[in-house]
């Protein structure tokens, strides 16, 4: 029981330091405490370590070539994007109740490639590193110049993967939501599924209620640099699908192919 | 540059001057890169998720309400970033201590000396991992009230909720993470 009163005033000592008006005595009884309570002694390490220094002191420590580069980074991203045109997006709130087969499918399109992945893993493992190297090679030369040079390494990997979960698809007729997103889950989220091109193409694929309804769904994440797997999760969380959903695979895998194609034209 | 200067920048920006958005990113970079920090122990990470954060601010200027504090406006755009970065798996499975450091760049926090920036870098990792582990609204508590350092009525007054029940949802989320970070130091 004295133990429990102890850890109460422990947490309310922190809660104190950590509006820094902690005076002396009472950090001196803080430590106390928690040299004899391990739980205690581990929460006051975590605070040490995010809160130490504070954050004006290490936004000084900010060091000077790295603040400069985010400002020339910036300068050059938002150059190229004021010279390619941003695509109009429509109204998502309203849709939700309409959203069809069609378009649960097309998103599965992306949350598909967790199959192809899961599987390069078992069987070739080394090929996996290899392909998650090149794709993070990738995305960091897409971040230089994603609009006007569009990267081939990245391009590549995708284009790979996408063939390889395509095979994958073809030998099932249909997959659920929750079997596609546990999959989704387990696959390496930085592996880029579609270049930026392709993800531009893809709604183009669609019929054009359809086109403004993935680009909603879509404009939480960014597509300059392509879309990753962890985005597309990210994505595919923020809707509300019915997770026993069933699509058949053949619809998936017709939207995937038209868009590979506007994507290579 | 005061809280209203900065908006008064914000509101120039969204009226169309391009040059009023390079003076805030000027004004404000090494604010998000310090906070950004403090999400990922490690500086390249915080460049990128502030780049990412300005770009956010560019496209999205139209949202903005001239009536709130643009600075406000601009570290909810930041926090957003920060926790998507937390929630990414692949940040915890692939990223290894040290092999996100810049060459040349000093690391904050530690004296110079290599075991000790290896150890923190280490229980950052470990920490990070723990976050997930907490559930979503522990974690923005904890983001908010530790690694931002807000106060507890601010973050109360946004997520709509009481000041004590912030303090609560605090307590369980360090008692949280303690819990986890013991148990993955028992079994390595």
């Amino acid at each position: 029981m004295k133990q429990k009163v102890d850890c109460d005033v422990f947490q309310e000592q922190l809660d104190a330091l950590l509006e820094s008006r902690l005076p002396d005595a009472g950090m001196e009884q803080l430590r106390l405490h928690a040299a004899a309570c391990s739980g205690c002694a581990m929460q006051l390490r975590v605070h040490e370590h995010l809160t130490v220094p504070s954050l004006s002191e290490l936004e000084s420590q900010v060091p000077d070539e790295l603040a400069g580069s985010v400002v020339t980074r910036v300068q050059a991203q938002i150059s190229t994007h004021q010279g390619s045109s941003q695509p109009t997006r429509s109204t998502w709130r309203g849709w939700n109740r309409f959203v069809p087969t069609l378009a649960a499918a097309t998103l599965l399109l992306f949350v598909g490639s967790g199959l192809l992945f899961l599987q390069v893993r078992q069987l070739r493992e080394q090929e996996a590193v290899l392909v998650r190297q090149v794709t993070e090679q990738g995305r960091r030369l897409a971040q230089l110049d994603a609009r006007t040079t569009m990267d081939p390494v990245a391009r590549a990997a995708s284009l790979a993967g996408r063939s390889l979960w395509e095979r994958a698809l073809e030998r099932r007729s249909s997959v659920t939501v929750s079997e596609l997103e546990r999959m989704l889950q387990g696959a390496p989220a930085s592996t880029t599924i579609f270049s930026a091109t392709e993800s531009e193409n893809l709604s183009e694929t669609l019929p054009r209620w359809m086109a403004g309804l993935v680009r909603d769904a879509l404009s939480s994440i960014r597509t300059d640099d392509g879309i990753q797997v962890g985005e597309l999760l990210h994505v595919v969380q923020a809707l509300d699908i019915d997770t026993e959903r069933r699509i058949p695979t053949s619809r998936i895998l017709s939207v995937s192919r038209q868009a590979a194609r506007l994507g290579n034209s | 540059m005061d809280d209203r200067d900065i908006t008064s920048l914000a509101v120039a920006f969204q009226k169309g001057d391009e040059g009023s958005f390079t003076q805030l990113v000027n004004a404000l970079t090494r604010a998000l890169i310090a906070t950004a920090y403090r999400y990922t122990g490690d500086w390249e990470w915080a460049r990128d998720l502030t780049q990412e954060t300005w770009i956010a601010v560019h496209d999205r200027i139209r949202r903005y309400d001239p009536a709130r504090s643009f600075r406000a406006w601009l570290f909810s755009v930041h926090r957003n970033a920060c926790l998507s970065h937390l929630r990414r798996a692949w940040v915890r499975l692939e990223t290894t201590p040290g092999d996100e450091v810049i060459d040349g760049l000093p690391t904050a926090h530690h004296g110079g000396n290599p075991e000790e920036d290896l150890e923190r870098r280490e229980f950052h990792q470990r920490l990070l991992s723990a976050l997930g582990e907490l559930s979503e609204s522990q974690r923005v508590v904890f983001a908010r009230m530790v690694l931002e350092q807000e106060d507890q009525n601010t973050v109360a007054h946004d997520l709509g909720i009481k000041p004590t029940t912030v303090r609560t949802t605090l307590h369980f989320a360090r008692k949280r993470l303690a819990a986890v970070l013991r148990q993955s130091e028992e079994t390595p």
